[in-house]
C-alpha cells in the first residue's frame, strides 16, 4: 500500500502547490498518532518509535515519543526543547544556532503551516498526484543541507499529512506513518 | 657686529642645523592616546590599561554590512571572511558561519578527552556507557538526528557536543543564511581580530585597508560597510591629530605673519620676528624627540600655541624700540622684564614636566625648551642680526591711551573684587559639573563613530562587562589551577543566583593537572571494550560500530597535554588568549562575570574561599578612581605651576604689593576663563588646566609689562603697541587651535583664547594704579 502511495500517477490538471498549501494553512491545529521506523547503518535492526504528533498554528510542533522510550520534543518559534523522561535528560537549543537544523525542522513544520516561502527557502519543491493523494518531494537547495539530507518526501490527502520519508545523505532513512492508519 | 654677537649667531646656526638634521632624519610621531591616560596606581588598573593598549579587545574590528538584501549580505559576509582570513593579517575572522565553528571543532576533536568536562571515570563504566548509548539512540531518532549521525561512531559519549556547548559564545547574534545578522535582519555582522596589537597603528591602518578592499571586491549594489573598533578610532585619531597639528600651525603662522607685516610695514622685521619662534620650535621638538624617543601628535599640535607665545618676545623688543633707538638700548630698558616673562612661562610649564603622564611631560618639555631658546635668540641673536633702521616704517603709534590713572580703578576696585569673588564662589559651587569624567573624550572621535561602535557591540552581543574576576599567579599552570578552584566558588554563585554566569579560560584550556586527571579517567583498551560490550547488550547498535571510539580513547590516553599553541588560529584560541595572558608580574586569567545581581555577595564568596591572587574588579569603579586620580594630578600640577610663577614674579620684582598687582589680574583672568567655559557648557579636563597655566604665564607677561616703569608717554604707547601685537599673536594661534577636531587641542585653544582676552583686559584695567606709584 505504501509503495502504491508513493508511486502516484503524474500531476493531474487540478493539482497545484498553492492549492495544497492553502488547504494546509487553513488547519488551526492537529493531533495524530505516528509510527516511525528508522533504518541506519549504525543499527543492526530498524528502530521503531510510536507516539503522537501535535501541530498548533503558526509555529508549534510537538513530537511525543511513547515507546520504546518516553521523549517530548517541543519546537516553538525558534526554540527547541527535547525532554527524555526515560533518561531524565533535558536539552534546549535555538534554531538560530544552525541553519541545517532549522531546515530539517522546517521540512515538516512549514509544510504543516502551509508556508510555501519558508519551505522554498531551504528546498526545491516538486508536487505530484491529486488533491486527494498528493506527493511532495523536497530537495535541499543548500549544499550544506544536502550533505545531511538527500530528499524528503511527504505524502498527503487534502489537508492531512499521511507519510513522511526522510532519505539522509548517509544512506540512513526514516519513514513516519501518520494518522489512524498507523497501528 | 660685536664678538659676542658673532658668537651668538654661530651658536644659533649650529643649533638650527643640528635640530633640522635630527627632525628630518629621526622624527617619530605617535598618537597613542594612552600617553595622556593617568598611570596605573594598582595592579588591577595596570591590567586594565594594558588591555586597553594591546589586549584582544584593542585588536577587534567590528564590521557591519547593510543596505542590501539578506541573501546578498550573507554572501558578501562569507566572501569578506574568506578574503580576510587568507590575508594573514588577522588572528581570526568570524562571521558566525557554523561550518567555521565546525572546522574549529573538527581540529579540536582529537583533543576532546582532555577538553571535555564530561570525562570522568563513571562515564566509561558499563553503566555510564549504557546511559550514553541510550541517549545517542534517542538523539539519532530525533528530528535533528542527521546532524549527529556522522560523529556518533567516534563519540557515543557526546564529548564533542559538550565542547560545542563550551565553545558557544553566550548571547551571540542570531544567524540568517548561515551567518551572523542583527536581530532585525538588516545588517550582517563580522568580527576580525588583527594579529598586531591595537597600539601598532601602521598595522591597524593596513588591516583596515584590507577590510575595505575585501569589502569593495564583494559588495552587493547599494550596500554599505560599517566599521568600528579601537583600532579604527586610534587610526582616525592619528589622522585627525596630524592634519589638525599641521593645519593649526599653518593658520597660526600665516595669521601672525600677516599681523606683523601690518605692524612693521616691511618684510625684514617680520622675518626676524619669526626667527625666535621657529628656533624655539625646532629646538623644542628636537629636545622632545631626543628625550622621549618620539613626539606625540598632540605635542606637535601644541606647537601652534608655542608659535603665538614665542613671537611675543621679538614683538616686545621691536615694537618697544624707538625709531632711532639702537636695539641694545631697548634691551637695556626691557631686558629684565623680558627675562622674567620668558622664565614665568617656562616655570609654569615646569610642573608639567614632572607629570606622570608621558604626554603632558612632552608638552612641558616642548614649552620650556621652546620659550627659553626663543628668549635667548631674541636676547642675543636678534640684536646682532637686525640691521639698523629696518624698524623705521613701523606702523603709526596707536591712538588708544590708558584710562586716566586711578579714575577707573579706584572706584571699580572693590566692586570688581566682589564680582570676581562671586564668580569664584559660583564656579566652586558648580564643582560637580565642572569636570569631564569620561576618559574616552580625550580621543578625537566623531560622535557617530562612538554610537556605531556601541550599536555593533550590542548587535554582536558583546557588551563590555562591568565585573571581572582577575586571577594571578607566577606561571600558566598555577593560574589555571587557581582559576579552576575559583570556578567552584563562581559555580556556587551562579547556583545561588548572585551572578548569571561567567567565562573562564580554564574551561576551554584546563590546567595540565586537570587534563592529567581526565586522561587517568580513560580505561585501557581491554577494559573499555568489555564495558562497551556490556553496555550495548539489548540495544540495536550494530556490533563493531564504535570501533573509532575505542581507537580515539586509546590514542587520547597517550596524548601530551593541550597548550594554547594547540589552539592557535582558532576562534577558541583567540578567546583563550583574551582571557589568559602573561604580564610583567606573571600570568593573569580574566573571568568576565555577567548578570551580577549581588556584587557584595560575590566579593564575600571570593574572599571567604581564601584563595590568594584573586581580585574582583569593578570596571566602573576602577575607571572612576582613575578619573579621580587624574583630577588630583591636574590640580596638583596647576597648583605647582602657579606657585612657581608667583615665586618667580616675586623674585623678579622683590616687592609683595608689586607681585600682588601683577598676579591679581592674571588669577582673576584664569578664574573668569574657567567660569566662561563652564557657563558655555564645556567640562574641564586636564588639558584645560594645562592651557590655564599657559594663560597665567602669558597673562603674567602682560601684567609685568603694564607694571614696568615707562619713561614718558611715547614709551608707554610703544609698550601698549607691543602688548597689543603680542596678545593678538597669541589670540590668533589659540583661535587656530580652537577650530581643531582633536578635543585636547580644541580645549587648549579655547582656554588660551578666552584667557588671553581676559588677561589683557584685566591687566590694562588694573595697571594704572601701578603707574601712579612707580612713575608719577
Amino acid at each position: 500500500m505504501l509503495t502504491a502511495l508513493l508511486a502516484l500517477p503524474a500531476a493531474a490538471a487540478d493539482l497545484d502547490l498553492p492549492a495544497i498549501m492553502e488547504m494546509l494553512a487553513a488547519v488551526p491545529a492537529a493531533k495524530e498518532s505516528f509510527v516511525e521506523s528508522k533504518r541506519s547503518a549504525l543499527l543492526s535492526a530498524p528502530l521503531v518509535l510510536t507516539g503522537t504528533l501535535v501541530y498548533v498554528r503558526p509555529d508549534r510542533l510537538e513530537k511525543h515519543v511513547l515507546s520504546p522510550y518516553k521523549e517530548d520534543t517541543v519546537i516553538a518559534g525558534g526554540a527547541v526543547s527535547i525532554d527524555n523522561r526515560t533518561l531524565k535528560q533535558k536539552r534546549y537549543f535555538s534554531l538560530s544556532s544552525s541553519s541545517e537544523v532549522t531546515a530539517l525542522i522546517e521540512g515538516m513544520r512549514a509544510t504543516l503551516a502551509g508556508d510555501t516561502a519558508a519551505l522554498e527557502r531551504h528546498y526545491a519543491i516538486r508536487l505530484a498526484g491529486t488533491q486527494d493523494a498528493w506527493l511532495m518531494t523536497l530537495t535541499p537547495r543548500d549544499e550544506k543541507l544536502a550533505a545531511l539530507v538527500a530528499r524528503i518526501r511527504i505524502a498527503g490527502a487534502r489537508a492531512r499529512l499521511k507519510r513522511i520519508e526522510v532519505d539522509e545523505s548517509s544512506g540512513d532513512q526514516s519513514a513516519m506513518l501518520i494518522g489512524p492508519e498507523a497501528p | 657686529m660685536t664678538p659676542s654677537g658673532r658668537g651668538a649667531i654661530a651658536a644659533w646656526l649650529i643649533l638650527i642645523a643640528g635640530c633640522g638634521y635630527w627632525l628630518t632624519q629621526r622624527l617619530v610621531l605617535t598618537t597613542d592616546m594612552s600617553a595622556f591616560l593617568p598611570p596605573a596606581a594598582t595592579e588591577a588598573q595596570e591590567i586594565l590599561i594594558g588591555q586597553l593598549r594591546s589586549g584582544v579587545a584593542s585588536r577587534l574590528l567590528l564590521i557591519g554590512l547593510d543596505g542590501a538584501g539578506e541573501a546578498d549580505l550573507a554572501r558578501a559576509s562569507s566572501g569578506m571572511t574568506d578574503r580576510l582570513a587568507r590575508s594573514g593579517q588577522f588572528e581570526t575572522v568570524s562571521n558566525g558561519d557554523a561550518s567555521r565553528a565546525a572546522r574549529d571543532l573538527e581540529r579540536l576533536a582529537a583533543l576532546r578527552y582532555a577538553l571535555s568536562p564530561g570525562v570522568v571515570p563513571e562515564a566509561f563504566t558499563a553503566e555510564g556507557l549504557r546511559t550514553a548509548l541510550q541517549e545517542s539512540l534517542a538523539l539519532l531518532a530525533s528530528p535533528v538526528g542527521a546532524q549527529f549521525r556522522a560523529t556518533l561512531p567516534q563519540d557515543p559519549t557526546g564529548e564533542l557536543r559538550r565542547l560545542a556547548r563550551l565553545f558557544a559564545r553566550p548571547g551571540g547574534p542570531s544567524t540568517r543564511h548561515g551567518v551572523w545578522f542583527s536581530a532585525d535582519g538588516k545588517r550582517a555582522l563580522l568580527i576580525a581580530e588583527t594579529r598586531a596589537p591595537g597600539f601598532d597603528l601602521d598595522a591597524q591602518v593596513k588591516a583596515i585597508a584590507l577590510i575595505r578592499r575585501a569589502y569593495a571586491e564583494v559588495a552587493p549594489a547599494g550596500a554599505q560597510l560599517r566599521l568600528a573598533g579601537p583600532g579604527l578610532v586610534a587610526v582616525t585619531a592619528r589622522a585627525t591629530v596630524e592634519s589638525d597639528a599641521k593645519r593649526s600651525s599653518a593658520i597660526a603662522t600665516i595669521g601672525i605673519l600677516l599681523l606683523l607685516l601690518f605692524v612693521y610695514r616691511s618684510p625684514f622685521p617680520v622675518i626676524f620676528s619669526a626667527l625666535p619662534a621657529a628656533s624655539g620650535l625646532l629646538a623644542g621638538m628636537t629636545g622632545v624627540s631626543l628625550w622621549f624617543g618620539q613626539v606625540h601628535g598632540i605635542t606637535a599640535g601644541f606647537a601652534a600655541i608655542l608659535i603665538g607665545e614665542a613671537v611675543d618676545y621679538p614683538t616686545y623688543l621691536y615694537a618697544q624700540a624707538g625709531r632711532t633707538e639702537p636695539l641694545a638700548a631697548t634691551l637695556g630698558r626691557i631686558g629684565a622684564t623680558l627675562r622674567l616673562a620668558v622664565l614665568t612661562t617656562a616655570c609654569g610649564a615646569l610642573s608639567m614636566l614632572f607629570s606622570s603622564f608621558n604626554g603632558l611631560a612632552q608638552l612641558g618639555f616642548l614649552t620650556i625648551v621652546g620659550v627659553i631658546v626663543a628668549g635667548l635668540v631674541t636676547r642675543w641673536v636678534l640684536p646682532a642680526l637686525t640691521p639698523a633702521g629696518i624698524l623705521q616704517r613701523k606702523m603709526p603709534l596707536p591712538r588708544f591711551e590708558l584710562p586716566p590713572p586711578g579714575r577707573l580703578t579706584a572706584r571699580a576696585a572693590w566692586p570688581a573684587v566682589v564680582v570676581v569673588a562671586c564668580i569664584a564662589a559660583l564656579t566652586i559651587a558648580r564643582n560637580d559639573r565642572l569636570w569631564d569624567d569620561d576618559l574616552a573624550n580625550l580621543t578625537p572621535q566623531p560622535a557617530g563613530m562612538r554610537a556605531l561602535d556601541r550599536e555593533l557591540r550590542s548587535q554582536l552581543g558583546a557588551p563590555d562587562p562591568r565585573h571581572l574576576v582577575i586571577v594571578t599567579a607566577a606561571d600558566r599552570e598555577s593560574v589555571l589551577r587557581r582559576s579552576e578552584r575559583v570556578a567552584r566558588t563562581l559555580d556556587a554563585e551562579v547556583a545561588s543566583g548572585d551572578i548569571a554566569g561567567y567565562e573562564l579560560a580554564a574551561h576551554i584550556l584546563p590546567s595540565a593537572r586537570t587534563q592529567e586527571k581526565r586522561r587517568a579517567a580513560l580505561p585501557d583498551a581491554a577494559t573499555l571494550t568489555a564495558n562497551l560490550e556490556k553496555a550495548m547488550a539489548g540495544l540495536p547498535f550494530r556490533p563493531g560500530v564504535f570501533a573509532p571510539f575505542l581507537a580515539d580513547v586509546e590514542r587520547a590516553r597517550s596524548q601530551p597535554p593541550l597548550t594554547p599553541e594547540n589552539l592557535r588560529g582558532s576562534a577558541i584560541g583567540a578567546r583563550v588568549a583574551s582571557l589568559l595572558f602573561a604580564d610583567a608580574h606573571g600570568w593573569v586569567a580574566l573571568a568576565p562575570i555577567s548578570g551580577v545581581r549581588d556584587a557584595g555577595a560575590l566579593a564575600a564568596a571570593l574572599g571567604a574561599s581564601g584563595e590568594p591572587g584573586v581580585l574582583l574588579l569593578d570596571l566602573k569603579r576602577e575607571a572612576d578612581s582613575l578619573v579621580a586620580g587624574y583630577r588630583a594630578e591636574a590640580l596638583r600640577l596647576f597648583g605647582i605651576g602657579l606657585a612657581c610663577i608667583a615665586a618667580l614674579v616675586f623674585a623678579g620684582l622683590r616687592s609683595l604689593p608689586a607681585t600682588a598687582r601683577v598676579l591679581a589680574p592674571v588669577l582673576a583672568a584664569a578664574l573668569l576663563d574657567v567660569a566662561t567655559l563652564s557657563v558655555a557648557g564645556v567640562q574641564l579636563t586636564l588639558f584645560h588646566l594645562v592651557a590655564l597655566l599657559l594663560v597665567v604665564g602669558v597673562g603674567t607677561n602682560y601684567a609685568l609689562f603694564f607694571n614696568q616703569p615707562q619713561p614718558g608717554r611715547g614709551a608707554r604707547a610703544l609698550m601698549l603697541l607691543s602688548l597689543a601685537v603680542a596678545s593678538l599673536a597669541t589670540l590668533i594661534s589659540a583661535l587656530a587651535l580652537s577650530g581643531s577636531g582633536t578635543p585636547v587641542l580644541r580645549a587648549i585653544g579655547m582656554t588660551v583664547a578666552i584667557g588671553t582676552v581676559y588677561a589683557l583686559t584685566l591687566s590694562a584695567l588694573l595697571a594704572p594704579r601701578a603707574y601712579r606709584g612707580l612713575i608719577d
